[in-house]
């Protein structure tokens, strides 16, 4: 079993596309949330306990603050990255898959 | 690029598992028709090949499609000629037909059925994803 690290691009409000994504996630797969999915970092929406409970979930930095997202006001649990990061993540894991 | 390409030789040889995730409905958008054409293209290159229905995308398996009332390609009837091209790997979660309501009598009876569990296992044993 190969660990996918799943991208995520539109809002949990308005889109059920994280909850597709949330369906299919093992447990030792990582999620980056990107571009207006950056919404999922908040710690309230239908599946915030979810995206909480994952050990490696990252958004992208210049997404949340072009966005108006403060960094304090997000999920603990959630890694800011910036492209450079994002790049690694897609090397380091052996999987990707885009949801959108 | 040479050298990259170099690099690639040996593992070219070995066939990959590639898993094509299909999630959209058959006529909302050009995905599902481009998806078939890039599963043809593929096909060609003797690649361990299967494919994935999950979410809207398990609207591509329904029968009795009449896309020509829209001046479309019935997709259903393409997937149907996928053995013919010896694409014979398909699956559909079982999870994403219950919540539309769709019956395993209103699709292909070619198509293994997968519990979210077993779906997921599909994934994570793959090369490559490919999501339409």
């Amino acid at each position: 079993m190969s660990a996918i690290l799943h991208i995520v691009n539109q809002s949990p409000f308005s889109s059920t596309l994280l909850k597709q994504c949330m369906d299919r996630f093992n447990n030792d797969d990582g999620l980056i949330l990107l571009e207006d999915g950056v919404y999922g970092a908040m710690p309230k929406h239908p599946y915030a306990q979810n995206v909480c409970n994952i050990k490696r979930c990252y958004a992208i930095k210049n997404d949340l603050l072009a966005r108006g997202i403060s960094l304090d006001d997000i999920s603990d649990s959630i890694q800011v990255i910036d492209y450079d990061e994002f790049v690694q993540l897609t090397i380091e894991f052996p999987l990707s898959h885009s949801w959108y | 690029m040479m050298m990259a390409a170099e690099g690639n030789t040996r593992t070219m040889n070995a066939p990959k598992k590639l898993l094509f995730v299909l999630r959209q409905a058959p006529y909302g958008s050009t995905l599902a028709k481009d998806a078939l054409d890039a599963i043809l293209a593929t096909s060609a290159y003797e690649q361990d090949l299967s494919i994935a229905f999950i979410d809207d995308g398990v609207f591509q398996l329904i029968n009795n499609q009449q896309a020509e009332l829209i001046d479309q390609k019935n997709i259903a009837r393409i997937l149907s000629a996928l053995p013919l091209y010896d694409i014979t790997q398909l699956f559909v979660c079982a999870a994403s037909l219950a919540e539309r309501g769709i019956a395993l009598n209103a699709i292909s009876e070619d198509i293994t059925v997968l519990e979210p569990k077993a779906l997921r296992t599909l994934l994570s044993q793959q090369d490559h994803l490919l999501s339409f």
